[in-house]
Formats: structure tokens, sequence, C-alpha cells
């Protein structure tokens, strides 16, 4: 599931304040521009968040945003998916699934790659077995993903068909094949270091924490890049801006709120909110008190305004959401009433709940946009209604695996991600990121249901219900669906717009002036 | 007497060293978390993420982790980055150089121009000159440096084009090659360290200039340059290089400053980046250099002062 929750905290960022406010505040909008010739595009310099040494370049265990980028320029996955969550095929020409949706016969496309070979079944079931297969360094992204693939089941039907068995049915295996750590390497391939790919780009250097540069694949399957040289360059929030202010770089991928509203008015520069990008939440764990009672989680439904807390928290750059996840997405439940702030009903749920001077930690940490000014307005509201909201301060960096564990309340940002992988990952008893330890029967029935289902419109509302319970007394408090803010030198088109993780989402090759 | 000296610092040097890293690292482990909480994707289980520790090593103990590095480094060993599985020496090494380059041209710079602007305006004082001098001084010396630092790519950068706003994507070969990179962080540099230096000299000079000694020199007709340079100089640069020695401590902060706001790959950068991961090799082998580096441009400047006003004799 490519669900990378973004927003790490910004180091260097946090060191300097708000001096990147101050330097667009300052200076008008003034571009220089990297050179160009002819028609085509010499070289072409996108500048996203960085993370350091962290950053890797290996598919297997690439995780960051800014690792996705040059996944997608290097490599291809047998499927991604477009802004709906819908998967697409890339590598992959079609995917059909058996009667009962334990085995899918993926057809691939007629593709080479870097090195001239041709691209067959025997890649994708060496792609399999190596992130299924023991770790090296670091663990492998997919082996959760990917858990119900039995290789020992699957097999090559020729040299571009392949048989892909599954211990139990999933008509949403293509999503999981469109996921972080899928995608499709060389057969036999060790030296990842030097990476040989099918993507729209060939490798020329890597330096973590620093720069890609790739050079256009003119035998590429989707057609030659207009770009012929990419770099791909990480920096801190405040650098991203200054350097497409600067002329530095030709597109800036994850702008904070206040670094979008300076580059509005700058001149030669576009910038684009996608929204249904990051999606926030609070959490309440279901699985203790105060939250083990239903009403409790149903009055703290009412306590947010999250109009509010999307103005003050957010800038204003979201919009409302309702305790589901996913809006925008495929499956999700449009049809639920909007949950609104009603400090009235709050109080009388929790006199129902027979609570009385109710007291709750609030777990945050500065790990993305908005956090620590959520939560300190959730309090205030939340005092409405008579309840008192400790706020605790964590760590950034460590946030999103300290607070997987401990607290009543914590707080999060998911990106996009489709909704049956939202179940999956988060809901299920035994789920590896279960933050409100949710584990209601019912509820994994109804997935387990909806999985072996072969018609859509069944499957449909099958995960229409479960949106119902969990509007009704789930955990996640679902406030935001915050946009993503990117900027480009305008001269360009087809400049990525996608939602995070999506397809369209930091990809290159298409790019033109 | 020297030999002993230098024996000495060395060894009250190491064990300095040795505490710096031991506190370090029991601070390191204060900190939230551990690079295996850091790099754990969100789809990760359980499982994964107790698989992600055991590879790091991490499920070692503390004790054992920080003696066995500190036996590798004797050995030459600086250990593997937990964040990127490297060798430590490949991580900091680019970033090292980075950042020596900026010190060194900044003391290349600063010496000669804090020297001079020191002399002119303690020769004179009252005069327009030092005035001037005096007053330039202190704006740099009361402006924040990150402040300085985004006004001139704000202004100086973005708004003129005068010079690259930041170093993305640059190497070290770049950055000595098109001179236009460094004019701006090295301007912070030298105007976050020139300013308390100006004064100290200004302030010396005037002293030394009050002794009667010098009154004495010159009426016995000693030459002004020969003035200046022999009897001037060396007592009016000692409290100065005092100071310079802890310009060296604090040049860290200012190249962290410099290095955040034109993206220079530096060792600060590197370091914070190293805290932000939990990647206690990378931490431990950065705070061991440059705490060695201080230590020893101390006792070098120690040693220098002596030798300028031998009155202050080591016991």
């Amino acid at each position: 599931m490519p669900s990378f929750s973004g927003g790490r905290v910004t180091r260097r960022g946090f060191l300097l304040g708000g001096s990147g406010l101050a330097v667009g505040a300052l200076a008008g909008g003034c571009t220089g521009s990297t050179s160009t010739g002819g028609s085509g595009i010499d070289t072409f310099s996108a500048v996203l968040k960085g993370s350091g040494a962290d950053e890797d370049i290996d598919p297997g265990v690439a995780h960051l945003f800014i690792d996705e980028a040059r996944m997608k320029a290097l490599y291809d996955g047998l499927f991604e998916v477009d802004d709906n969550m819908r998967p697409v095929p890339r590598l992959a020409e079609s995917g059909e699934p058996n009667a009962d949706g334990t085995r899918w016969r993926i057809t691939l496309r007629d593709a080479r790659w870097h090195d001239g070979k041709k691209v067959t079944s025997a890649d994708v079931l060496y792609t399999l077995s190596r992130v299924l297969g023991p770790a090296g360094a670091k663990p492998f992204i997919a082996a959760t993903t990917l858990e119900h693939v039995d290789l020992s089941q699957s097999r090559e039907v020729d040299e571009r068909t392949v048989e892909i068995a599954l211990r139990r049915p999933s008509f949403e295996f293509l999503t999981a094949l469109s996921a972080y750590g899928t995608k499709i390497v060389q057969n036999g391939a060790r030296d990842f270091a030097n990476p040989v790919g099918t993507g729209p780009f060939r490798f020329e250097s890597f330096r973590p924490g620093k720069e890609l540069l790739a050079t256009a694949y003119a035998d590429y399957w989707d057609g030659a890049p207009t770009i012929s040289r990419l770099r791909i360059l990480s920096a801190e929030n405040d650098a991203r801006l200054t350097a497409l202010q600067g002329g530095q770089a030709d597109f800036a991928d994850d702008l904070t709120p206040a670094a979008a509203r300076t580059l509005r008015d700058a001149e030669g520069i576009t910038v684009n909110a996608t929204p249904n990008s990051g999606i926030y939440y609070f959490a309440m764990r279901t699985d203790r008190p105060p939250f083990d009672n239903v009403d409790v989680r149903r009055a703290l439904m009412r306590m947010a305004d999250r109009e509010e807390l999307v103005k003050v928290a957010l800038q204003g750059q979201a919009d409302v959401a309702n305790d589901v996840f996913g809006k925008g997405f495929e499956y999700y439940a449009e049809d639920l009433p909007q949950h609104t702030h009603d400090p009235d009903e709050a109080r009388y749920l929790l006199r129902k709940a027979g609570v009385s001077n109710l007291t709750i930690d609030l777990f945050t940490a500065p790990a993305a946009t908005g956090f620590v000014e959520a939560a300190n307005l959730f309090a205030e509201q939340a005092s409405r209604s008579g309840v008192t909201v400790n706020v605790r301060v964590g760590s950034g960096d460590t946030y999103y695996s300290e607070s997987l564990e401990s607290g009543q309340l914590t707080m999060g940002q998911s990106g996009p991600l489709s909704i049956p992988n939202h179940f999956g990952s988060r809901l299920l008893t035994g789920s590896p990121q279960n933050r409100t330890g949710w584990s209601d029967p019912q509820f994994d029935a109804l997935y387990d249901q909806a999985l072996a289902t072969a018609s859509v419109d069944e499957r449909t509302s099958l995960y229409h219900r479960m949106h119902e319970i969990l509007h009704d007394r789930g955990g996640f408090l679902f406030w935001a669906n915050a946009y993503w803010n990117s900027a480009a030198s305008a001269k360009y088109r087809n400049i990525p717009t996608g939602v995070p993780n999506a397809m369209n989402w930091v990809r290159f090759d298409k790019v033109s002036l | 007497m020297h030999a002993r000296f230098v024996l000495r610092r060395v060894l009250i040097g190491a064990g300095q060293v040795f505490i710096l890293l031991a506190l370090v690292f029991g601070l390191s482990l204060l900190l939230p978390g551990d690079a295996a909480d850091v790099q754990a994707s969100d789809t990760f289980s359980e499982g994964q993420r107790a698989e992600t520790r055991h590879l790091l090593g991490l499920d070692i103990a503390p004790l054992t982790r920080f003696l066995t590095w500190l036996g590798g480094v004797v050995t030459g060993d600086f250990g593997t980055s937990y964040a990127s599985a490297e060798p430590v020496t490949e991580v900091i090494g680019g970033p090292f150089a980075v950042t020596a380059v900026l010190a060194v041209l900044t003391t290349v710079i600063l010496l000669p121009v804090a020297g001079w602007a020191g002399f002119a305006a303690g020769l004179r004082p009252g005069s327009v000159r030092d005035r001037v001098i005096t007053t330039v001084s202190v704006f740099f010396d009361s402006i924040p440096d990150f402040v300085l630092a985004v006004l001139l790519v704000a202004y100086v950068a973005i708004g003129l084009g005068l010079f690259p706003a930041t170093f993305l994507g640059v190497d070290l070969p770049t950055m000595l090659t098109e001179p236009g990179y460094l004019v701006l962080p090295l301007t912070v540099m030298v105007a976050r360290v020139a300013a308390p230096l100006v004064r100290l000299v200004r302030a010396g000079v005037i002293n030394v200039l009050a002794e009667p000694y010098i009154e004495q020199a010159r009426r016995l007709g000693v030459g002004r340059t020969s003035l200046l340079l022999r009897h001037v100089a060396p007592n009016a640069l000692g409290p100065a290089m005092q100071e310079l020695g802890r310009t060296g401590d604090g040049l860290l902060s200012g190249v962290l400053i410099v290095e955040a706001v034109f993206v220079l790959p530096g060792i600060a950068t590197t370091l914070i980046d190293a805290i932000g991961n939990r990647d206690q090799p990378v931490i431990l082998a950065i705070v061991l250099i440059t705490g060695v580096v201080a230590i020893a441009v101390n006792t070098l400047i120690d040693l220098v002062g002596q030798r300028m006003v031998p009155r202050r004799v080591q016991s």
C-alpha cells in the first residue's frame, strides 16, 4: 500500500523557523531558467523533500516520497493507481482473475530493459521472490502488502504471461501490485546501486540526500520523454521554495501552505493545489478507556470543529473530512451525513456514557504541517463540552512509530491510499498499522467477503457498510483532506499534478514545453 | 617545558573527547525512538519493525554498541551508518570536505579583514574612519546570521540574480571552480565572526598605544612600521587570539545556519540529519572529529598566544 505518511518533520526547516516566509515576502517572483534547446528540454530539475542518508534507490526497500519519484523515473510497476486509486496497467498489459479471485493472469507489455533485454515473466517472478524472501540490509516494503501471494503455486505461462496464485481470494490484488516496493526488477539483479530498469529514464548517478541524475530512455514503451536529462534534487521546505524562485529548479514538490501562497503571486510560476492528498485524523484507541466506550467516541466526533481546524491549522488549504477515509477515491461513501461541531450533543453523549470530568491525553508532534496547532485548537474546542485535553508534544522524527502503540488519542496524516488497503492495513484485527486498536468481527467478515466478491457493485455496497460502521462508532476522527501544493515554472506543460502515490504524481516523462 | 606542555594538553584533550563522546552517546539514547523507528515504513508489521531493529544491531545493549564502536575507531573503522548502510567515512567524507573549505576560506578572509579594520579603527580612535568601522561591525554583530543569510538570498540571489540562491545538486569541484557559489555563504560566515574580533583588536591597539613603553619607543626614534609590527601588534592581538579560539568553536553553529539557508551539503546538516535519523555511528564520528579539531585549534592558539605574550606562563 502506497501510504507513506508524507510530511516527515523538516529538520532544517525547524531550525530556521519561518525564514522561507521571509524570503517569499521580500522577493518578488523572478525565475531564471534551466537551459533549453530546440523543442526538447535539455535538463529538467525537480526538487522534492529530502531525507539525507535515509534515502534509497533500491526499489524493494525505498519508502519515502522522494524515493518513489526516483522509482517512477527508473522503473515501472505492473500497475499504478490513478487519482481515484483505481489500478491502471503499466508494465502489465492486463490482469485477469479466475472465477474466485485466487489466481491472476498478468500479461506483460512488449517492453525492454535499459540494457536492451526483453521484459519477461521471469522478471516478475524474480521480483516477487525477492521482496517476499529474506531481507538484506533492510526489510522489504512489500512483504506485508503481498504476503497473500503464494509463490510456490505461481508460474510462468509463457514469455509474457505470468499467473500469480493467492492464498486467499482477492479481487483487489491489482492495487496491491501498485504499492511501494513492487517495481519490477530484472531477473537475477543484485546490484541496485547501478539500476537497470524499464522506466522512462536511464540511471546516471545517485547521491543520497542530494541528487539523482538520469537520461531519457529513447526506447521507453510509453514513448521517449521530451526531457533529455532529469535531475531529482533533495531539499527541505524553505530550500525548495528558494530553488524554484532562484531558477535553480523547474519543479518543486510538497510546498507548505505559506510557500504556496507566496508563489501564487509570483510571475512565471504556476502553483498546483491537488485536493484529497493528505488525510488528517485524530486516532482514538478503541481498546482502551475512555474510548472503549462507543458514546465517548461519538462525543469526540461532535467536539471537533472541522472548519475551524482547517482554517487555523492548515491555513484553509484543505477540505473538511467526515470521519471516513478516502474522499474522492473509489468506494468512498459520499452519502453519509456530515459530522458537525455540536458541543451540546457531545455533552449529552458523555452523560449517556456515564462519564463526567473527562480528561484526555493527546499525544502529538510536529510531524506534519499543522499537527501541534490542530492539537491545541482541538483542546480548546473540547473544553466547550467540558472535556479537558492535555496536549503532549513528542519528537517529529519518530512520531509515527511511537504513536502506533501508545497513548489514548494520537494524530496522523495519511497519504492517498485505496480504501480497501486502508481497511486492510489499519482496521482489521491484527492489521500491521492498527492505530485505533479497532477489532470488530463483523467488520473483519465484511472485509473478507468484499475481497472475495467479483462484482464491483456488490463490493461497493459491502465497503459502504464498513464505512457506515466507522462513521457511526469508529476510532478515527478524520477532520481534513488537505491539498498537495506543488509549483513549476510556467513555461512547461503536462507538469504532474496527481495526488501523491498516484500515477500522475512526480512522473516527469510527459513534461513538455 | 614545551614538550611537557604539549603532552599534557594531548592527554587532557583525549580525556575531553572521551567524555564528550560518552555524553553525546548517552544523550542520543534519551531521544525518543531509535533508527528502526525512523526507518519504519508505515506499512510495516510489528515483525518487520523488530527485523529492522535486529538488522541494524539495535537489539544489542547500548554500552556494548558504544564500546564496540570505540574499539573500531582505534583501528580506523568508524562503523556503518544505520540510515544508509554505508561506511560512516563515506557518509561524512564529502560533507567534511565542504565544511573544511568553508571554514578555511572564512579564516583566510577573516584574519586580514578583522586585523586591518581593528588596527585602522584603533590607531585613530574617534576619527570618522573609526566610527564607520565600529558602526559597520556593530551592525553585523547585532543582525542574527540567519536573518542576514535570508536577506542576502532574497535580495541579492533571487531579487538581483547576482549569485546562485542555493547549492542544490552542486558538488565540491563545481563549488570551487564557480566562485559565485561561495560569495554569499562566505559573506555571512565572515560577518558573523569578524565583528567581535574587530572590536577586540581595536581595543587592544588603543590600550597598547597608551602604554608608556610605546611612548618611550617613539622617543627613541623607532619607526612607525616597526613600532606597529614589533611592539603594538603582538600585544594588541593577544586577546584577539583568545577570541579566535572561541571563533573556532562557534564556527560550527555558524556553518549550520549557512548550510541550512544555502542548502550546502556540509557537516552540520549531516549531523542534524543523523540526529533526526538516530544514526549514532554517524553522530559519534562527527562529534569525535569536530571535538578533536576544536581541541587542537584551541591548543594551537594557546601556544601561539603564549609566544606572543610570554608573561602568561603555564605552571
